[in-house]
């Protein structure tokens, strides 16, 4: 295996911090104003993809050793790499900007937001370019794919970190963007599609990336790595956030009804206790499962790098 | 065409898997340990008459026209050399790895000190007029070497004779310089044993 | 020693061009020739120690054919052979007693047992040469094999009133002991293959060869395999022809008494030979004609048994010397000296926790001294280690053994000065500065001061390696037609003017620079056209005496010294037997234990080297229990599984199963040089110095054969001896009997 964890956890922050920018800009547009979501995110994003860049700094053994190489890295604009390297210093840029900005005059410019937004899809996007580039070697990365599911990914991922600190820092904020729910059911399910057109045209891949293909998603459905596949990302990743959602949607009818029914029977209860414990362990089963978001997307990209079987191999 | 295009072509009928072509490189090249700039894959086939026959596949950086390791370096630490060989400046590389991954051949590694490494078809021998330490040590002779776009050196009159010989992984379209005789011919065969690098099982036998 | 590279070459050059056709007979696929798309090879996986009947099988189906060279294998002498075309001849002709009442039964005939009157006619060395009886093939008479130049082959009758019959025909018989078809159950080799072998091997003249080499006979029933190779080449009149078996690897004498020096006598040498002294190993020596035998049979014992196994046909063995050593038999060791050798990781069977005891015990080995460069597991228990010199430090010149057929010796010398402590006299420690010095401080003979003479007569010393055998490429230089002097520019350009003065004091001032110049081509060889002669025979040597035994007397005269068994005289295949010459499977069911063994060369190793290279390890951490892959299927055993073979009597070898079709089935091989103890696998104090060990060294797997079941706690209470091959005491390293499981 060429590259590691070190990589994943790199993919995993730059497409979590994209996400994370682009759900902070989002709130601009909010239909009730969320400014402690906004200073979340805007924090969360270039801290991720600076935290995630320094991963990828320390694993360039030889650039670490020799900071002066680093200058080099945009020398062969052939490579996918030197142009990710662009964005992200850009998004970076921006990002950083941005929050300055935010903590400074505690607003931001729409314009630069939207710039910013721009340069995260690319920065979400660039993480499955990278791989997808050296889909010769390794049929599990494919170009066509990868960037999508990883976008997917980062969007998911984002929206879930954002949360995850605004249930706990600001719960009032939490529903001031009324698409999240929406997409906490669409993100998944779409993902899940995306993985299994992954696999199948992995699996499917034609002359002598046909075994590696085969092999490296044999690895993730029924291999070496089938327990944190199907554990790590499917269940805890994707099928248990969605069903919190949905079971959060159906709760939000039925609380509704409960209180339709508690009116007509107030020896139910005193004050309506029982909605409110029903929204207390509704917070402690959002955490749950956007905790799980944030576990399923680093699996994602762990087992995507992982899993990938070189042609050589096979 | 003037251009010098270094290449390598191996008879495997000729390769008897002694591992001298390892063993010279490692000490010519000061290989690491657990590293190899050439190896040699070996299995048992079955041949077309029903009998078991051992073959032995030397692999090494196929110094591709069309390299994926030069495509994706964003230093430029990589590079295709005038003489048609794929390069490492040292002095470029930060170690990121993204050559290795890119290669479909996987014949790149990292050194401790973070650069990558591969074979050079030993330039610093033949851009002294000499062999590279595989080819000059072959017992068999089953390694040339030389320039494929003159005519008239040995190495592509052998080619002219195998008709062509074949490359590793052709319908991936890198275009490699290194050649062989007999590799469709040994992969059209089924296999027998575990895949040994070396001595060292690459590939166990599922049977 | 043998030079693969070269023989590599010629087969690979010869098979590609089409100009060779080879059947490989082996128990495992090595890497070697035998590649997926080369023409003309082919694996033939063949049982461990079945070779004797794979020859057999052929010479039967040769001699059914009658597609041997009758001409050639009837000349009964060399000088008829030459006349008539060929460069060898046999003994098929010769008359063999078959009278069991004769007192010579099963001697060949000799003209006193036929009563004809012999001329009495002395060899170059004065020996009476034997004359033996042939039926005249021109006259159908019997005659003295040196009276007339062919015999007949195939007779059987008396002459003299004594029943004989030609070596050819007892040949005859005894390959016709086993159908084609149990020849094939036994070698596992198909009898479409057997057949077809034999015809092809007698479809090309004399330009035919079996190149078999030790491990083909390293089982218990070995010779066999030599005698059935001797016979496959002999029968066809392939002996000293080109293309055929040159047996002779010539080179002039450098180490002996050659062109300069004579470096073979020595002054004052003590008169000790087999003939009023015994090898410790047991061996050159017949039972019957010890003084152990001869005493006990005076003091009114009968039919005496020894301790441990004799054998009278066998060369010095360093296997045996060993179990000589540590059962004290025939005599106590009182000062072991090795070089250079690991003869306790390299006897199959012998590295065991009893032997160890006793070669460390001062009781049964007072004094043990090793040379060596490596604490190897034999070095380890000696008590006292002379450090030695690498190869790169050290003078040698081997002649290149059987696979290369010109005439010349390589000459390996000093290239760098030793890693071994230097002397005060600017010595370095290694076996001949200790042999040196131990010898001048014991007085002994053919050591230090004047010890070597030129061939004028001067005297020179012997102290150190240079001292000898820089006389000894001296000899080579100047063997046939001196070289030329080294020109003064190569000799610089070389480093050749930079050499010790200790080398240049060794040779005189006119021979200096033809060293140097054997010195920097690294030794010196003779066209081929030297050895090669136009009319189809080697040109040197082809009138040199060169006969190969259909019957070998000697070892059909060979008595067991337990059973009393004897063992025909011409080829037969003989199944495994213990030392007594009972079949192993009488003593152990071969249903229960089905599978065989066998050791092959190792790629990245030698027999009892190189797993200290960290270079070898990387290229092959550990071997493997090779298995055919359906036996492997029948036991339930995948690839890389961890596996155990056991003998009869519990010994354990495991190791990693490497499955595959490469290997023979109904046995399993492993390449030896490994799963060594010592050799940088176990921590080790020298003179202080603490040096930690490498459990890497020690990894995979060896044989570990059984002890003979037949000597060991049976001739005396706690005698330990190997199984072993009954004629050439050699181990029984392939073959035996074993039952595998998943360890």
């Amino acid at each position: 295996m060429v590259w590691d964890a070190f990589i994943a956890v790199y993919l995993f922050l730059a497409g979590l911090g994209a996400g994370v920018f682009v759900l902070g800009a989002l709130t601009n547009w909010a239909k009730t104003p969320a400014p402690r979501m906004k200073r979340i995110a805007f924090v969360i994003a270039p801290v991720a993809v600076a935290v995630g860049t320094l991963v990828l700094v320390v694993d360039a053994k030889a650039g670490f050793a020799n900071p002066l190489r680093f200058f080099l890295l945009v020398s062969n604009l052939n490579s996918v790499m030197a142009w990710g390297v662009i964005i992200l210093s850009v998004f970076l840029a921006v990002s950083v900007v941005d929050l300055a900005l935010l903590l400074v005059r505690k607003k931001t410019p729409k314009a630069l937001d939207v710039v910013g937004m721009v340069l995260a899809v690319c920065v979400a996007a660039y993480t499955g370019v990278l791989l997808g580039d050296a889909g010769l070697a390794f049929p599990l990365w494919n170009m066509a794919i990868l960037p999508l599911l990883f976008v997917v990914s980062a969007a998911s991922t984002g929206i879930a970190a954002v949360l995850l600190v605004t249930y706990l820092a600001a719960p009032g904020e939490v529903e001031a963007l009324p698409f999240l729910p929406k997409a906490g059911l669409v993100l998944p399910v779409l993902e899940l599609v995306l993985v299994a057109v992954l696999l199948a045209v992995t699996a499917g891949a034609p002359g002598s990336a046909a075994a590696a293909g085969a092999t490296s998603v044999a690895n993730l459905v029924s291999g070496a790595y089938a327990v944190p596949f199907w554990l790590g990302f499917v269940v805890v990743g994707l099928v248990l956030p969605f069903a919190l959602e949905l079971a959060r949607h159906r709760g939000a009818g039925a609380s509704k009804a409960a209180a339709v029914v508690g009116a007509a029977a107030p020896a139910a209860g005193p004050d309506g206790s029982a909605a409110a414990a029903a929204a207390g362990s509704g917070k402690a089963l959002a955490l749950v499962g956007e905790a799980g978001v944030l576990v399923g997307g680093f699996m994602l990209r762990y087992l995507v790098i992982m899993a990938a079987l070189a042609v050589v191999f096979a | 065409m003037n251009e010098k295009k270094l290449g390598m072509l191996i008879d495997l009928s000729l390769c008897i898997g002694c591992n001298a072509c390892t063993v010279a490189c490692k000490r010519e090249n000061d290989v690491p340990l657990g590293a190899f700039n050439t190896w040699i894959e070996s299995f048992d086939v079955e041949r077309p008459d029903g009998r078991i026959a051992r073959a032995n596949v030397p692999k090494q950086c196929n110094h591709c026209a069309d390299a994926p390791c030069v495509k994706v370096c964003p230093t430029g630490a990589s590079y295709r050399a005038e003489d048609g060989t794929v390069q490492i400046d040292q002095d470029r590389c930060i170690g990121c790895k993204y050559c290795m991954a890119a290669c479909p051949y996987q014949v790149r590694y990292q050194l401790e000190s973070g650069e990558v490494q591969k074979c050079t078809f030993c330039h610093h021998r033949t851009s002294a007029g000499l062999l590279p330490a595989c080819v000059g040590t072959c017992v068999g002779y089953a390694r040339t070497f030389g320039d494929l776009n003159d005519p008239e050196s040995d190495i592509s009159k052998r080619l002219a004779e195998a008709n062509g010989g074949d490359v590793l992984y052709e319908d991936l379209g890198l275009n490699p310089s290194l050649y062989y005789i007999g590799l469709k011919e040994t992969e059209a065969m089924p296999v027998a044993s575990a895949i040994h690098r070396g001595g060292n099982v690459m590939k166990p036998y599922e049977g | 020693m043998i030079n693969f590279q070269s023989s590599g070459k010629r087969t690979l050059k010869n098979l590609a061009a089409g100009k060779l056709k080879i059947d490989v007979l082996d128990c495992t696929l090595a890497n070697g020739s035998v590649t997926p798309t080369i023409p003309g090879i082919n694996w033939i996986p063949i049982k461990p120690a079945t070779n004797a009947a794979f020859c057999a099988a052929l010479v039967q189906k040769i001699i059914a054919d009658k597609t041997y060279n009758a001409d050639a294998i009837s000349f009964t002498t060399q000088k008829a052979a030459v006349e008539g075309g060929y460069g060898a001849y046999t003994n098929a002709t010769y008359l063999v007693i078959v009278d069991e009442n004769h007192p010579n039964y099963r001697k060949l005939m000799r003209a006193a047992d036929a009563g004809i009157d012999a001329p009495e006619e002395k060899d170059k060395d004065g020996k009476a040469v034997e004359q033996y009886v042939v039926i005249d093939a021109a006259t159908g008479q019997p005659t003295l094999h040196s009276a007339c130049s062919k015999g007949t082959l195939e007779f059987e009758g008396e002459v003299n009133g004594v029943a004989v019959r030609t070596g050819f025909s007892l040949l005859t018989e005894t390959v016709n002991e086993y159908t084609m078809d149990e020849y094939a159950e036994i070698t596992g080799v198909s009898v479409e293959d057997l057949e077809r072998i034999a015809r092809e091997y007698t479809s090309h003249g004399t330009r035919v060869g079996i190149c078999h080499k030790g491990g083909s006979a390293a089982s218990v029933n070995g010779i066999d395999t030599v005698m059935g190779a001797a016979v496959l080449h002999a029968i066809v009149g392939a002996n000293q022809m080109i293309g055929g078996n040159a047996p002779n690897s010539p080179a002039p004498t450098t180490t002996g008494n050659g062109a300069r020096y004579k470096l073979g006598a020595i002054e004052g040498k003590p008169d000790v030979s087999t003939k009023n002294a015994c090898y410790i190993s047991r061996t050159v020596k017949a039972w019957e004609k010890t003084d152990e035998y001869k005493n006990r049979v005076a003091a009114g014992e009968k039919d005496p048994k020894p301790l441990m196994p004799w054998f009278a046909n066998g060369a010095a063995s360093d296997s045996q010397a060993l179990l000589s050593i540590v059962n004290k038999y025939p005599y106590q060791a009182k000062i072991l000296t090795s070089f250079m050798c690991n003869t306790i990781q390299a006897t199959p069977g012998a590295m065991r926790d009893e032997v160890v005891e006793r070669l460390c015990d001062p009781e049964v080995l007072p004094l043990h001294i090793v040379c060596d460069v490596f604490v190897g597991e034999h070095a380890q228990y000696a008590d006292y280690i002379v450090p030695d010199v690498t190869p790169y430090e050290s003078f040698g010149l081997p002649t290149t053994g059987t696979t290369f057929t010109g005439y010349g010796t390589t000459v390996r010398w000093q290239v760098k000065e030793p890693e071994s402590m230097k002397l005060a006299d600017g010595r370095h420690a290694s076996w001949e500065t200790f042999l040196a010095d131990v010898a001048e401080a014991c007085g002994l003979p053919g050591w230090g001061e004047g010890a070597l003479h030129d061939v004028d007569g001067k005297a020179w010393p012997l102290r150190d390696a240079a001292d000898f055998y820089l006389k000894a490429v001296a000899n080579l230089a100047y063997a046939e037609e001196p070289v030329a002097d080294i020109d003064a520019q190569e000799a610089h350009l070389q480093g050749l003017d930079e050499l010790p003065d200790s080398f240049k004091a060794a040779v005189s001032d006119e021979e200096w620079p033809k060293v140097q110049s054997v010195l920097s081509r690294g030794g010196r060889y003779w066209p081929m056209s030297y050895v090669h002669d136009a009319d189809g025979r080697r040109s040197r040597g082809y009138q040199d005496e060169n006969q190969t035994y259909f019957y070998s007397e000697k070892r059909a005269t060979n008595k067991n010294c337990y059973s009393g068994k004897q063992l025909p005289g011409t080829l037969r295949y003989n199944p495994e037997t213990f030392t007594d010459l009972s079949p192993m499977e009488d003593h152990f069911s071969r249903e229960e234990y089905p599978f065989s063994a066998s050791e092959h060369k190792p790629r990245f190793r030698s027999i009892s080297m190189l797993s200290n290279s960290p270079v070898m390890r990387d290229l092959c951490s550990h071997n493997y229990i090779e298995l055919n892959r359906e036996d492997a299927a029948d036991l339930g055993i995948k690839d890389g599984d961890k596996v155990c073979a056991t003998t009869p009597l519990g010994d354990v070898s495991e190791g990693v199963a490497m499955v595959r079709a490469g290997q023979v089935k109904g046995a399993f091989a492993l390449a030896f040089g490994y799963e060594h103890q010592n050799y940088g696998a176990q921590d080790i104090e020298v003179d202080g110095k603490a040096t930690k060990g490498d459990p890497a060294i020690a990894a995979g797997v060896r044989i570990h054969q059984m002890l003979d079941p037949t000597v060991t706690g049976v001739t005396g209470d706690d005698v330990i001896s190997i199984i072993a091959e009954n004629d050439a005491a050699s181990p029984g390293r392939c073959g035996g009997m074993f039952k595998i499981e998943k360890a």
